[in-house]
Formats: structure tokens, C-alpha cells, sequence
């Protein structure tokens, strides 16, 4: 009767360390873990921020532009040169999907992130 | 309203009745079509959406002017470009944009359309033209279906040396309304720019730095170490945890020039004293100018005398050497890992490091390898997975007790299980003590399993009590 009563305690405290683990893993010690070969357990992604050429203004206008996130956070901030266009790389939280494009007078578009690419085709 | 508009760009004005030669400028009168605006109004809302709807618009900068004497446009004071925005025209379905030229030699009219509505512009089209010493039209836009509000963009190139003028211009099934009393001819003062860097105040972040313009930030992140590398500890990766938040700054070339790191030591559950710092990969330590800020009190790194560790291919910054100096402990060898045990607070350790500006190094050089490293052992230096150790590592550890690196590919601090010692994310909660990860956050191993596919805000979703066990979280 006491081993049952042992038994049946110990279930519980199991249960409830584990309570509230997603159901469909059954995974319970972080040394378990079977993940994929090359999963890096990286927190952040690089995107590819992609300003196409403005080719129809003037080849030295130069304009400052930033890129936000969903918090209103300048990511990056650049004196860009229209005409020419713009690539550079960002770092970003994994799950971002979408960042915003703010020009100099403050209006600010959404661009969606896909396949690791902010593509913004005009200005 | 008007179905086929031609704007025949005869600007009447009372000026060029007083000065035949003149080009019209500011001094518009109220019988003009043409608004001025100061500098290149593209990309300003307010100027090409919400102003003089009835009137064309240009811009003291690349912009056209009249000139009664050429019968119209001509180029303004760039001497190349003669640039304008058409009236607000509505549109519906197709439209084609012709001009009436006069030139002497070749040129190109670039044109697009503004939408009035977002602020966009699309569909940029071409046009080459040849010398005309008679007036001659040629479309220089053709929209196949479209409808809204828009102003047409016209940018004549090399205006000046060809000579060229643009007499008249015409839309095809668009209408727009005139202007009631004139067209207004805003002057608008230049902007202040107080450092003389050639970034208006407003625009700059640091209006009274030349050698700052603009701040580029990651937001603040959590680092979380396992210490025991080489071997397996209890995964609760709360031994070493800071959080920092990094800024870089570059000036008004985009050139970088100062790279300011803000840290703060949010846990630290080990019996070892650790330091922190980042490895700048690709940076060579003498494109650093200065380091400011960084705590070191136990002689762990020989620094150099720019700030940046000694005997390193790339630039080495310490943010500190031994993580007891930079917190306050309210009790207990554990720091803010244990709940019972009073929380202590970690000072915000701010770092500013400052490059040569001859380097001319950009934002995209930034590339950082942040690592702990123990404070009685320099050469134990632990990254995250997939990050190649600096010079000063002890390599002899790879391949030791559940290191599985592989020194020739190049795949470091991964286990013999392709686990990490060390984590990184935009999230900030972290386990207590000695409760294994899994444990706490409830997502975490699909997350893992499915190599990052599902359950991407494992860490960051604080509101949804289905991926946390709070009580073991500290």
C-alpha cells in the first residue's frame, strides 16, 4: 500500500513538472534534444535589405532613410544616394516577418520580409 | 474639370512682361500653374499629396522653370535635369503622357507615376529623344490599366547641354482641377544643420557631432552561457546571462565611426567568475581608434593601447573580465537565479568604440562573435554554436569530453548531440536554478526539433501561458 502510494505521488510530481509542455513533445531534458544537423539554435536571422535603383531621379540626390521594427527601433539609418539603390544586411530577431520603410518626412511603409529578403522596389 | 488636359506650360505671368529673359522662379503671380517648392519636394507627402493639387509642382533643386523667351520649360539651376510633377489627375484605366520638345541634341525623359493616396511611385519608363528644332511630340509614359490619384513625374536629363524645352504636356483620360486663386510658391527656409555635416537637424541623431549622423541599433538581446564547456552542465543556461543592446553610428557618408555597446549582467549562476567581450570579425584591431568603457579589474586580457586585447587578427573588446565587479549581489554565491534569494541589480556597463574614420568601414562590416570567457582560465572561451574561437582560445578543449567541434570545417562549440553551450535571443527571461530549459520554456524542443521551423517566438511570447512555466522562470 505505501510502495502504491509512492508510486503514485511520484507520478504526480512528474506530472506536474511537466505540466503544461507541448503536448506533441515528449522531449522533457534539453540532453534529449534530436534536432536536425547544422540546427545553429541561433536567435536571430540575417536579412538582406534590398533598395532598388531610383534610376529616374537625379543620379546625387541623396535621401535618409531608416528601417524600423514593429517597436519604432532604427535598425539602420542611411544617407542613401536614390539613384543607386542600396544592399546591406540586418539582424533580426527569428520570427520577424515584416519591417518598415520611414523616409524623411516620416512616412513609414510596411515591407514584408520573404525568404530572408526586404526587397523595396520603389521609393 | 477638363477631359483631355493639355497643359500648355505658357506659364502667363505678369513677370515676363517686365523682363522678357526672365525665367519665372519665385516670383510666380496668381495667373501661374507652377508651384516652387524649397529643394526636391519628391518623396514629400505633404508637398505632392496635400499641396496645390491644381498646380505643377517643382523644386528649387533639379527643378524646371519657365522661360517666356523658349515658349517653356527649360532646366533649372542644375543645368542637367528639368524635373516636375504634373496636377493631380484622376485616373481611370489607361493613360498615355505625351510632350511637345524643341532640342538641339539627345536626351531622356525619365517618368513615373505618383499615387497621391500612399505616396508610392511605380513603373519607371524611358524614353530617348533625339534633337528637334521644331516642336515635336513623343509619349513619354503609357499606363496600361491603372485608377486612382496620381501626379505624373517627368525628369528631363540632360536638359541643359541638349538644349531642350519642354513646350507643353498631355494626359490622355485624365481630369484635374485647376487651381481657384493661384498657384502657391512656398520658399520654405533651408533646414538647420547646426554641426555643418549636411544632415538637417531633424534628421540627425546627433545634430552637434560632425563626425555622427545617424544610429543604427539592434535592440537590447539576451546571451545565455552554459559554463562548463567542454563538458554537459544542467542546461539551464543561466550560468552567465547579459543582456546588451548595441549602436552603431556612422556619419553623414555612411562611413562607421563609433559602435557603442550597453551591457548589463542579468544572471550569473556559476562558481566560476567569467568575463564577456566580442570579437569584431574582419575588423583588424588598428582600424580602432579608442575603446571607452570597459570594466577590467582582474588583468585577464593584455590590451593594446587603443583598448582592443592584444595578440588578436581581429578587434577584441572586453565589456568585462570578471562579472562580480559589475553586479550587486544582495546575497548568495548565485546572482538573481535563485527566487529565494534577494534580487540584486547589475550595473549598465556602456562601451564606445571608436574607428578610424580612414578605415572606411560600413555598417555591413559589423560582424559580431560575442563570448564568455573564464577569468582564472583566459583561453576558455565559450560562442555560441557555429562561431569560430579568437586567437587567444584554447583549442586543445575542442573535441574534448562533449565538444564535438570540428577544427577543419570550421563547426565550433557544438556537442557531440548538436547541442550549444550558449544562446542568444530578442527575448530576456531566462531559467532559475538548475531547472533545465525544457523546463521552463514549453516550446522550446519543438522549436528545436523542427530546426527552427515552428515555434519561432518560443523565447519572445511572454502572454501565451502555454509556452511558459513562470514558476521556472526566474
Amino acid at each position: 500500500m505505501v510502495a502504491l502510494a509512492a508510486i503514485a505521488l511520484g507520478a504526480c510530481s512528474k506530472e506536474a513538472a511537466n505540466a503544461g509542455q507541448d503536448p506533441n513533445n515528449d522531449v522533457k531534458s534539453f540532453r534529449d534534444l534530436q534536432v536536425p544537423t547544422g540546427f545553429d539554435f541561433k536567435g536571430t536571422k540575417t536579412i538582406t535589405v534590398k533598395i532598388e535603383k531610383q534610376e529616374h531621379l537625379p543620379i546625387d540626390l541623396k535621401s535618409v532613410y531608416r528601417i524600423d521594427d514593429q517597436k519604432g527601433n532604427a535598425l539602420l539609418k542611411y544617407n542613401l544616394e536614390v539613384a543607386q539603390g542600396l544592399e546591406a544586411e540586418l539582424e533580426v530577431p527569428i520570427g520577424t516577418e515584416e519591417l518598415y520603410l520611414v523616409d524623411s518626412y516620416g512616412l513609414k511603409r510596411a515591407v514584408k520580409i520573404e525568404n530572408n529578403n526586404l526587397i523595396i522596389k520603389s521609393l | 474639370m477638363k477631359t483631355l488636359i493639355k497643359y500648355a506650360l505658357v506659364i502667363v505671368s505678369i513677370i515676363s512682361a517686365h523682363n522678357s529673359n526672365a525665367q519665372l522662379q519665385f516670383d510666380f503671380t496668381n495667373s501661374t500653374n507652377l508651384a516652387r517648392h524649397s529643394g526636391f519636394p519628391w518623396g514629400n507627402t505633404n508637398v505632392l499629396s496635400n499641396s496645390d493639387p491644381g498646380c505643377f509642382i517643382s523644386g528649387t533643386t533639379y527643378g524646371a522653370y519657365y522661360d517666356a523667351n523658349k515658349d517653356g520649360l527649360i532646366p533649372g539651376s542644375s543645368g542637367y535635369y528639368a524635373i516636375f510633377w504634373t496636377p493631380i489627375v484622376a485616373v481611370q484605366g489607361s493613360y498615355t503622357a505625351t510632350v511637345e520638345y524643341t532640342a538641339t541634341g539627345n536626351f531622356d525623359i525619365w517618368s513615373t507615376i505618383y499615387n497621391v493616396a500612399n505616396g508610392s511611385t511605380g513603373n519607371a519608363q524611358v524614353t530617348q529623344l533625339g534633337a528637334a528644332a521644331t516642336k515635336t511630340v513623343a509619349t513619354i509614359y503609357i499606363n496600361g490599366a491603372t485608377s486612382g490619384n496620381f501626379r505624373q513625374y517627368v525628369n528631363v536629363r540632360n536638359a541643359g547641354a541638349s538644349n531642350v524645352t519642354i513646350h507643353s504636356i498631355t494626359l490622355t483620360s485624365a481630369t484635374y482641377t485647376p487651381p481657384v486663386s493661384g498657384c502657391s510658391v512656398p520658399t520654405g527656409p533651408s533646414c538647420t544643420d547646426a554641426d555643418s555635416d549636411g544632415i538637417c537637424d531633424n534628421l540627425d541623431d546627433y545634430p552637434n557631432d560632425p563626425a555622427k549622423a545617424f544610429s543604427s541599433t539592434i535592440p537590447w538581446m539576451n546571451w545565455m552561457y552554459e559554463d562548463l564547456f567542454p563538458a554537459y552542465g544542467d542546461f539551464d543556461f543561466n550560468d552567465l546571462v547579459v543582456s546588451a543592446e548595441r549602436e552603431a553610428i556612422t556619419d553623414a557618408d555612411n562611413d562607421l565611426r563609433f559602435l557603442k555597446i550597453k551591457a548589463v549582467v542579468m544572471a550569473a549562476g556559476a562558481g566560476s567568475a567569467q568575463g564577456w567581450a566580442v570579437e569584431l570579425k574582419g575588423i583588424n584591431p588598428g582600424e580602432v581608434l579608442s575603446v571607452s568603457g570597459s570594466s577590467l579589474t582582474d588583468n585577464v586580457m593584455i590590451m593594446g593601447s587603443n583598448g582592443t586585447e592584444n595578440g588578436q587578427t581581429n578587434a577584441v573588446i572586453p565589456v568585462f573580465d570578471n562579472f562580480h565587479s559589475v553586479i550587486n549581489s544582495a546575497g548568495g554565491p548565485f546572482f538573481n537565479t535563485k527566487p529565494s534569494v534577494p534580487k540584486g541589480t547589475g550595473d549598465t556597463i556602456t562601451i564606445m568604440i571608436e574607428f578610424s574614420k580612414n578605415s572606411a568601414l560600413v555598417l555591413g562590416d559589423l560582424d559580431y562573435n560575442f563570448f564568455s570567457f573564464r577569468t582564472d582560465e583566459r583561453g576558455l572561451e565559450i560562442h555560441e554554436m557555429g562561431y569560430s574561437p579568437t586567437d587567444l582560445a584554447d583549442m586543445t578543449l575542442f573535441g574534448t569530453k562533449q565538444d564535438a567541434s570540428d577544427v577543419n570545417s570550421g563547426d565550433y562549440y557544438v556537442s557531440v548531440d548538436g547541442l550549444p553551450w550558449a544562446m542568444s535571443s530578442a527575448g530576456t527571461a531566462y531559467p532559475t536554478e538548475k531547472t533545465d530549459m525544457l523546463e521552463s520554456f514549453l516550446k522550446l524542443a519543438t522549436w528545436a526539433q523542427s530546426g527552427g521551423a515552428l515555434f519561432q517566438d518560443w523565447h519572445t511570447n511572454t502572454l501565451d501561458a502555454a509556452y511558459r512555466n513562470a514558476a521556472k522562470i526566474y
